[in-house]
Parts: structure tokens; sequence; C-alpha cells
């Protein structure tokens, strides 16, 4: 048989008769239609095949939210049992007199708590790094991760106010910060904007949660009667409507943008609380991309670990996947690359230099008392996470936990080491102080409360992810080509 | 009996001699006082300064230090002065210093031995001087009341800017969501 259809040199379909006289068009449109049915039946079996591994994805994504197993009891009531010891030594902190309670002086008055706060303030940027960042430059693999980086966000930042309180003692004097704050005190700011972020990060992780929720409310009807109600409360009256799905849509979207520079700033002005302060180990002005840099490493090694649970606890290996380990380590490797770059401007250039304001600090860190831990921090918080996750093997899920795990210590020990001997060398030399003022170190209060703050944070996010989907299930599903419009089925508007 | 009274006579003469010597003594080497007075002419400004014990007995040869009082310590204008025979030390005032805004300013004179033993005078030697409160107005390191305008309007753009965005989101959420669900017939 004769071509059905040739090109022509200039490009142009040319159809021709065959020997049994047959139009070509005719054969051809015939063959058309055939391909056309195929297709069809392809999308359909596709179709059928995706909504089948929706299904099943939404089943195993509701499983940790179906039963609570022994062990994670025993989880929740050691988390609880330690919140607890907290509450009880945030009492007798609070009670008796704080010259026998903490260790915190004259001259070290800040101490493990504002250590941990900054500590905390850096891991809550992870919600502005994962949920926001790769979300508007279109890194499909984010869509596993978003949940799980926006509830570490919360947590963290909640427990970084509970720090400022503790470290602050009187309580009930908190609202003076609103009636006698001054708008031009770094601290009136670091408040302001602490609490924007907790309500920004809150509603950044709510909002994409309804159609999650949704799923509970309709799939998980085994649940007491409370937590149905709280299913059908926190829904909103959702019904899978398009405007409602428009208005998700669009406010993840500017809160994504807002939360990109709240998340930068909350962490640039509590630097400025050091760096506005007249002490000449903080007096940088590199101390804002310090330390924002430094809470990306942090966020992003804090991510590795959180996703590598959450992965063998809830038995999520299918979604949170090995080449989710390998991204998040190259992502490590550029973080820590570029802190290390902000750490050789605070540390060399002044060493360079030596001048005597800044030598007994420098000193201290790099030869002195203070240098084992220093250069372990150097070690396990900037080089091997800089280095290690450079080659393959080391981007295994396993591997790189080890390595983020260290770098996650390493980094809440760069935070006492930015706070307390930076205390302990005064501006002003005083003569005749006591013997407590010059060295610091914690009191079991303060690191029962420290500890406790740790553990709230990890209650926060067991509890959420016991309640919640962990993994945001339209989000992933989107992402695979499904039509949520399509697989959401409306209720009756009073049962709503 | 009669050694008895001798004895006893002579133990109260003791006694009166041992109370009566210290007296002396201190009424000999008694505290001295310092007084600081200021004489103006036309022509001239002077500070005397005079020693004395018991406000009788001149102090000769005592030197005595002359200051203005400054915002933090002490602004010397005469160091070691000797007194005179009257237990009298003068210098004359030469400066031209701010006072207050009255032009006032305070005289001081310390013995140099022992500068708690001084006195001061309140003169009006000094020119007036205008003072503005560095707090009364509209700076950084002003009171909450006095912040900076700029500092108040930028701070409270960016504020209502994000918390007005934030507040759009929530009225979405609690009025726009729920009606949307319900009027929806698909």
């Amino acid at each position: 048989m004769e071509k059905l259809i040739t090109k022509s040199e200039n490009g142009v379909m040319e159809m021709q008769r065959d020997a049994s006289g047959i139009d070509e068009i005719e054969k051809y449109r015939v063959m058309e239609e055939e391909l056309n049915l195929y297709k069809e039946k392809q999308n359909v079996a596709a179709g059928k095949s995706k909504i089948q591994k929706y299904n099943l994805m939404e089943e195993e994504l509701l499983r940790p939210i179906q039963k609570i197993g022994r062990a994670g009891k025993i989880w929740i009531a050691f988390l609880i049992a330690i919140c607890l010891c907290g509450l009880y030594a945030y009492y007798l902190q609070e009670t008796k007199s704080k010259y026998e309670t903490i260790s915190l002086r004259d001259y070290t008055m800040w101490g493990v708590y504002i250590s941990t706060f900054v500590f905390y303030v850096a891991l809550s940027l992870i919600g502005a790094l994962m949920s926001a960042i790769l979300k508007l430059i279109k890194f499909e693999w984010y869509r596993p991760l978003t949940r799980i980086a926006e509830i570490i966000a919360v947590a963290s930042i909640i427990m970084a106010g509970v720090c400022i309180v503790a470290a602050m003692g009187r309580p009930e004097r908190l609202y003076f910060l609103f009636t006698y704050g001054r708008i031009q005190s770094p601290i009136v700011w670091d408040v302001i904007v602490i609490m924007t972020y907790i309500t920004a990060s809150c509603l950044l992780l709510f909002m994409p949660l309804i159609p999650g929720i949704v799923i509970c409310r309709d799939k998980l009807t085994n649940k007491p009667a409370w937590q149905k109600w709280m299913y059908k409360k926190l829904s909103f009256g959702w019904n899978g409507s398009p405007e409602q799905w428009k208005i998700i849509k669009k406010s993840v979207k500017v809160l994504a943008i807002m939360v990109i520079p709240l998340g930068i700033s909350i962490h640039t002005v509590t630097a400025w609380l050091f760096a506005t302060t007249l002490r000449p180990e903080w007096d940088s002005t590199n101390f804002g991309p310090y330390f924002v840099s430094g809470a990306f490493a942090l966020g992003a090694a804090g991510m590795i670990v959180a996703v590598y649970v959450f992965r063998k606890v809830y038995s999520l290996e299918k979604y949170l996947e090995e080449k989710h380990f390998d991204v998040l380590g190259k992502m490590l490797v550029l973080l820590s690359f570029c802190y290390l770059y902000f750490n050789i401007n605070e540390y060399v250039v002044p060493a360079y230099k030596m001048s005597s304001l800044h030598a007994n600090h420098l000193l201290d860190l790099f030869i002195g008392k203070t240098a084992p831990t220093y250069w372990l921090v150097v070690l396990f918080g900037i080089a091997i996470p800089a280095i290690l996750p450079m080659f393959r093997a080391m981007r295994k899920p396993l591997p790189l936990t080890v390595i983020a795990i260290f770098a996650v210590i390493a980094a809440w020990f760069k935070r006492y080491l930015i706070v307390v001997p930076g205390l302990s060398h005064p501006f002003l030399p005083i003569q005749d102080v006591p013997e407590s003022w010059m060295h610091y170190f914690p009191s079991l209060v303060e690191m029962t409360i420290v500890a406790a703050t740790f553990a709230a944070l990890l209650l926060i996010i067991t509890v959420f992810s016991r309640f919640f989907p962990i993994i945001s299930i339209w989000e992933v599903a989107e992402g695979d080509g499904v039509n949520m419009q399509k697989i959401y089925k409306p209720i009756k508007p009073e049962m709503l | 009996m009669k050694n008895y009274l001798k004895n006893k006579m002579v133990v109260r003469l003791l006694t009166v001699v041992a109370f009566s010597i210290p007296m002396v003594l201190s009424a000999q080497d008694g505290e001295p006082k310092l007084k600081l007075k200021i004489i103006e002419t036309d022509s001239s400004k002077t500070c005397k300064a005079i020693v004395m014990i018991d406000d009788t007995i001149p102090v000769k040869g005592s030197d005595v230090n002359f200051y203005v009082k400054r915002f933090f310590g002490l602004m010397p204008i005469a160091l070691a002065e000797s007194t005179d025979e009257n237990g009298e030390a003068t210098v004359s005032y030469e400066k031209k210093l701010p006072g207050d805004s009255l032009g006032n300013i305070i005289l001081i004179a310390q013995m140099d031995d022992d500068d708690a033993i001084s006195d001061q005078v309140i003169a009006k030697w000094g020119t007036k001087a205008k003072y503005e409160s560095k707090i009364s107005q509209r700076e950084l390191w002003a009171s909450r009341s006095n912040a900076p305008l700029y500092l108040i309007i930028i701070s409270n753009a960016i504020i209502v800017g994000i918390w007005g965005t934030m507040g759009y989101i929530l009225y979405l959420l609690f009025f726009k969501m729920k009606k949307s669900g319900l009027d929806y017939k698909p």
C-alpha cells in the first residue's frame, strides 16, 4: 500500500489515493478515531489507577491517626512527665530566691534560656525554608515535607516564647512589655515579630490542613465524639467547592510569600538583640546574616532528623523517599557552606586584627577553656555537614540522619557559645565582683526547664501527628496529577 | 580611818585629773572646721576659705583645694592653697564656666588632708546655660511617648500591612469558607 500521508518538500501534508480507490482521507480518519479510542481507554485506566493510588495513600497516611500503639503512648507519657518536671522547676524558680535556684548573675544574665530561645527561633525558620521557599520556586519534592516543616516551625516558635518568659522571670509582669515597651527597643521588635510569626506560621499550617481535616472528618468514623466534633469545627464548612479551593490556594500563596521576610526578620531581630547590646563580642554588623544562615543550616538538619523519624515510626517510606534525603543532603551542604562563609566573617576577620576588645573572647574560644566546645561545634556543626553529604553514600537516610543529629546538637551549643562566653567578658571590668558572677554553669532548675521545653516541642509535634495527617494528602495527590476537586465528594450542607 | 579618808581623797583627785586630761587635750586639738566665703567686687571675684578650730583658733599652714562642681565629679580651680596666720586661704576666680539656667555654679572648698572637711557655696558666677533635655524630644533614646516619628510610621505601616493581610485571611476562613460550602451545589 502506498503511503497514506506524505510530506512535501515544503512540509505540507498531502493525501494520496491507493490502488483500491478508497479515499486516503477516510482511512486516516478511521485511524485517528481508533487512536483516540485507545488513548481514552488508557486515560480511564490511568485515572482509575490514580484514584486507587490516592485511596491507598489516604489509608496509609491516616493509619498513624487510627490507633496509637503502646510505644506511642509510652513516648507521650514520657514527654508529659518531663514537661511536668519542668513546670515544677519553674514553680521553684518563681517562688524561691532566684539567687539559689538559677545560676544567672549580673554578668551572665542570659544563660541557657536565651541560648535555647535563639536555637528555637533558628529552628522555626524551617517553615519559611521548606514550606514557603520550596513551594514558591515550585520544587515538586517539597510536597510530602511541607507539613512536617510547618509543625516544627509552629512548635519551636511557641517554645521560643516560653524560653523568653522563663528567662525574664516574674511572668505576671509580662504585660508590662506592652504597657511600657518602647518601639525604639529591639526587645519590643522581637516580641512583635515573634507574635506575628507565630500567627503567620499557624495560619500557614492550618489553611492547607483543612482538606486533610475534612478527610479525617469523613473517613475516621471510629473516633470519639469529641474528636469528630473537633474535625467538624475545624473543617470550617468545607465542601470542596471551587471557591473554597480557591480560598485555600490563594491564602497559602499569600502566606508563603509573607512568611519568608517574616522568618528572616525574626532571626535578624534576634541577632540585633545581641548586636545592639554594648558587648564587644556581639558588636558585629555581620550578626543578622550570620544568624539567618545558621538558622537555615539548622533548619535543613532538623528537617532531615524529623523526616527520618516520621518515615521510620509511621512507616512512610513510600512518601518520604530516599530522593528526599538526597536533596535534603545537598541542601545541607549548600547551607553549611553559606554558614561557614559567615562564620569566617564573624571570627576570622576580628581574629586577624585581634584588637584588645575582642582578644579575650576570641582567645578563650580558640585556645582557652571553651576551645574544646568551640572546635567540636565547628567540626560537627559546620565542617562535617558541609563536606560529608557531598558524597552520595552519605546522603542515604541513615548516615545523613546521623550527620544531621550531630549538626542539631552542635547548633544548640553554638548558640550557647554565642550567648554565654560573650557575657563572661564584660565590656567594663568591675573589680571585686563575687566569684559566681564570672563563671556560669546552668543550675538543675534551668536545665530541667530547658529539657521541658524540648519535651514540649516534641509533644506538640507528636500529638499533632496523632490527630492530623503529617503528610499533606491533597498536595501530594496534586503532585501525582490527581484532580482533587473531582475526587472530593461533597456532603449535604446540613451535615457541615 | 585617817588613812582611808586620805586614800579616798587621792583616788578622787586622780580620777578628776584622769578625766580632765583628754578634755584639755581635745580642747587643744579640736576638729578644724572650714568655711567658704565668696567676695565679689566690680573688678574681682574671690573665694576665701577660713579654717578654724571651735570658730576661734585659726589653723595656719593647712592646704585647701578649691573646686567647681561638675555633672560628675569636681573641677579644680586652685589646689593646695595654704592658710595664713588667720586660717585664711584666698584664690581669685577668673574662669568663665557655664552654670545652670540661672547662671549658678557650686563652689567647693575642701581640706587637702581630709576632704570630709569642706564647705560649698552657690554663686551666680556662671554663664546662663540653656539646657535641652535629650529625652524630651523625639529621639531613639527618648521615652515611649517620644519615639521618633519615622520609626512609629514605618513600624506601624509594617505591622498594619502584615496583620491586615492575616486578618483578611482569617476573614476568608471564618466568613467566606463556610458560606461557600453551604451554598455549593455540585
